[in-house]
This record gives C-alpha cells, sequence and structure tokens, in this order.
C-alpha cells in the first residue's frame, strides 16, 4: 500500500495493515500502530508478553483478565502547596488541559509518559496492571531537596536552589519513582541491603528506559543518567547517578563525591540509606548498561525484556542477593532467546564484568 | 542528641549535627528541648526502626541521652509523627547550615 503521508500511519490504514505493521515494523512504526490499533493491540501484546513471562518464569502473579482488561490512563496532580498533606486537592486530572503550574504540568506530562512505556513496550496497564491511577503530589513541603514514592503516590519537592531545583523536571526521576511502583506489585524486593539496591536500580533502568523511549534512542546514544535536570547552579555534577560510570556523576562540597561504586570488589556496607541502596544499585546498574549496550539497538527490547521478565520472575524472592538476581537474569535470558545466544553471553558478560557470581 | 539524615532520592545527600540540650549558649538548644519534651521518645524506640511502605524517602536516625539513658530511633521520612517533626525540620536546617559553614 502507498500514501503520500509523511506520516505512513496517519492514512486510512486497514486493520490488518496495522497488525502487520505492528508485529514487522520498525520501532516508530510499531509505537505508532499500537496507539492506532488501541485495545485490539493491547490484547495482541498482552498475550506476547504474558506468554514472553509465562515461557520465562510460568503463570503470571497478576491475573491475565486484568492485563487483558482495555487501558486507561488515570493522572491526579496535587498541590501540596510547600505543605506535607499528601491529600492536597487535585489540581489537574486526566484530560484537564495545562494549569500553567510547570511542576503540576511537568508531572502530569512524565507520569503519562511513564504509563505509555510501561502500555506499549511490556502491555502492562499502569503501576498494579489493573489501570491504577497514577497519583502526585507537587511543590511538597519547602525547599524539600526529594522525591519519593509512598507506596501508593509519587510525591515531589521543588528544591532547595541549593542543592536541586524542581524535581519534576526529570523524566529519569519520573519514570524511577514509579518504578518503584510497578517493583512494589510485581517484586516484592525488600528495601534493604542487597534486595534493595537491587529495588534501586531497577527503578533506575525503568526511569533511563522511559527517558530513552520518548527520544527513540539507541542505548549507545543515551546519556544513562539520573536527574541530570535537576542539580541546582553551582554544584559540580552532571546528574544524580550515571549508570554507566558509577561514582562519577558528582564531586561537591556540599553534596560530596559520589559514592556508588561498580564492582563488588567496592560493595559498601553500611546501615545508613537502608543498608546502602542508593549507593550499591551502581553495580546492577553497571551491569544493565553493559548488557543494553552490548545487545545494542534500544535498551526495552532485549536487556529490558530481559530485565522485565526476571522482575516478574516467581523464583525472585523478596530479600535477593545480587548473585541471585543474576542467576534468574540468566535463566530468562536462556528460555527467551535459546542457551546459545548473544543475549545469554551478553548476560553473562555483563555480570561478571562487575564482579557478581552466576 | 545527635542526629543523622540519609536516603532520599541520591547517595551522599547526609546531613548531620549534634547538640547539647543543657548548653546554655546554644540558641536553638532550648527550643529543641521543649519541643522534645512533647514526644514520647521512649515508645518511638520501641517500635524502632520505623519502615516506611515506599521508597527514596529519607531515613531519620536520631540518639538523645536523656539523664543518662540513651534512646535511640531510625525512622523513614514517611513514618514522622506530626510531634516529632518541628524537631526534625530544626535540625535539618541548623545541620544544613552547619553544613554551609563547613570549609
Amino acid at each position: 500500500m502507498s500514501c503520500s503521508c509523511r506520516d505512513p500511519l496517519h492514512c486510512i490504514v486497514p486493520e490488518t495493515v496495522l497488525r502487520n505493521i505492528a508485529e514487522h515494523g520498525d520501532e516508530r512504526q510499531r509505537r505508532a500502530a499500537l496507539k492506532t490499533l488501541g485495545v485490539d493491540q493491547t490484547l495482541r501484546a498482552a498475550r506476547v508478553e504474558t506468554g514472553a513471562r509465562l515461557a520465562a518464569s510460568g503463570p503470571p502473579r497478576a491475573s491475565v483478565a486484568g492485563a487483558l482488561s482495555p487501558p486507561s490512563v488515570e493522572r491526579v496532580v496535587r498541590n501540596a502547596q510547600n505543605g506535607m498533606d499528601l491529600t492536597a486537592p487535585v489540581v489537574r486530572r486526566e484530560g484537564d488541559g495545562k494549569t500553567g503550574d510547570p511542576a503540576v504540568d511537568e508531572a502530569y506530562e512524565y507520569l503519562g509518559d511513564t504509563w505509555s512505556f510501561f502500555f506499549e513496550v511490556f502491555a502492562r496497564n499502569s503501576i498494579d496492571q489493573n489501570g491504577m491511577a497514577l497519583d502526585a503530589v507537587v511543590h511538597f513541603d519547602e525547599d524539600f531537596d526529594n522525591a519519593f514514592w509512598n507506596g501508593e503516590q509519587m510525591v515531589f519537592g521543588d528544591g532547595s536552589g541549593q542543592l536541586f531545583t524542581r524535581l519534576t523536571q526529570s523524566l529519569t526521576v519520573c519514570g524511577h519513582e514509579l518504578g518503584h511502583g510497578v517493583i512494589q506489585f510485581d517484586g516484592p524486593l525488600v528495601y534493604q541491603r542487597q534486595s534493595g539496591a537491587l529495588n534501586e536500580s531497577i527503578a533506575d533502568c525503568f526511569g533511563a528506559m522511559v527517558a530513552q523511549y520518548k527520544e527513540g534512542q539507541t542505548a549507545d546514544a543515551a546519556s544513562w543518567l539520573i536527574g541530570s535536570e535537576i542539580l541546582a547552579e553551582g554544584v559540580s555534577g552532571r546528574a544524580l547517578r550515571d549508570m554507566a560510570n558509577p561514582g562519577t556523576a558528582f564531586d561537591d562540597d556540599v553534596l560530596g563525591k559520589d559514592p556508588q561504586p561498580g564492582h563488588m570488589d567496592d560493595f559498601v556496607e553500611t546501615v545508613q540509606d537502608s543498608g546502602g541502596v542508593h549507593i550499591n544499585s551502581g553495580i546492577p546498574n553497571r551491569a544493565f548498561y553493559l548488557l543494553a549496550t552490548t545487545l545494542g539497538g534500544h535498551s526495552w527490547e532485549s536487556a529490558g525484556r530481559i530485565l522485565y521478565a526476571t522482575l516478574g520472575h516467581p523464583r525472585l524472592r523478596a530479600n535477593s542477593s545480587f548473585s541471585r538476581f543474576a542467576r534468574i537474569n540468566l535463566d530468562v535470558a536462556r528460555t527467551l532467546y535459546g542457551a546459545q545466544s548473544e543475549q545469554v553471553d551478553a548476560v553473562v558478560g555483563a555480570w561478571t564484568t562487575v564482579g557478581v557470581e552466576l | 542528641m545527635e542526629f543523622w539524615r540519609s536516603g532520599g532520592i541520591v547517595a551522599g545527600n547526609r546531613l548531620e549535627t549534634a547538640v547539647d540540650l543543657d548548653e546554655p549558649t546554644d540558641g536553638q538548644a532550648a527550643e529543641l528541648s521543649e519541643l522534645l519534651g512533647q514526644v514520647d521518645l521512649a515508645a518511638l524506640a520501641q517500635r524502632s526502626p520505623l519502615r516506611g511502605r515506599g521508597a527514596d524517602s529519607y531515613q531519620y536516625d536520631l540518639t538523645v541521652d536523656d539523664g543518662g539513658e540513651i534512646v535511640h530511633v531510625t525512622l523513614d521520612g514517611t513514618e514522622v509523627p506530626s510531634e516529632l517533626r518541628p524537631v526534625i525540620k530544626r535540625l535539618e536546617s541548623r545541620a544544613i547550615e552547619e553544613r554551609r559553614r563547613t570549609p
């Protein structure tokens, strides 16, 4: 079929052709076809993804019926007005136009980007696989240099202007926080020590993939930086974290030097930070970066699929160590791609390079 | 009293400070002492560590020498009771100011 439109999917295209494009097209065409097909394609993608997880790990934990229900993103953004009330009034609901408040509008947009990533790539309808509303609170507290996930909501501060600026500016941060919600439902991974560092790392992987997906970036073209948009002027650094080169994101008089290791030889034993969850996450972060760049192409296609299936694997325990996670990673790669595949070699290489025993 | 804040979305954004609550020349000591008097630290210590459900919130560690009895509390930022919140805010501000002044 020929089409004079610049966007080949803007023309009236039969459903059968859309399905064929969704299955065999390049990434841009596939994404456009997915959106156009809507519910029908969601069902097909959900069956493919469910099949992949079944092949890799056995029956999924969430109900298949839930995964196949019609998708419906629902966003609510609340303005805490620099207080600490997480039940603050909603200022923007799903479908509402821009408010003019940058924090509100950024949170709304990036929640949508993150939802779209999980839906289009993994056929996942929201955090709980069942259309859970995405609830964000902005303008939390005063001079709050942080963002967090509280088990139900994503909460963003405005920053002090000394360390960080408005944290809603960062898509990787938003994807990271919403990623914690996905991990909560699919893991869980206890937020302590190595399992907590895995929790942190997987959230970073999701944040990085969401941003790369929005831009259509390949793994080797991406920055692999988390939160590069929010460092205040005068802070000596590039980002909150560098997944490719842990320990190099910042070296600042106030923040100190980025403490992340990139190898098990430098693993940090500490009781602070819930046992160093934001510190030792550098090790699995680097492993994922190595896996994605070794395989090439887009990070979500093979590396992301292996990661996602590992997260949903029934052998992944709440207190899993790096080694256990890596072994499941390897089993998933074998199941999805074959024992002699480049994906299996890349998984072995990535974890070996960072010193994690398989 | 010794105070540490760790955690948050980035490693390294740590705060710490110490206050001699009996020090008359410390302008904040009296206020902090009064605010602490409204908190049942012993009860909190029995439940410590108070962990939250989510991720990336701050972790606070508070150690108070209460007339020779040492009380230690570890709690997630989402689990700070309302009566302890003014204490935490003042300690954070104090620690940030000290960090700024440290060469």
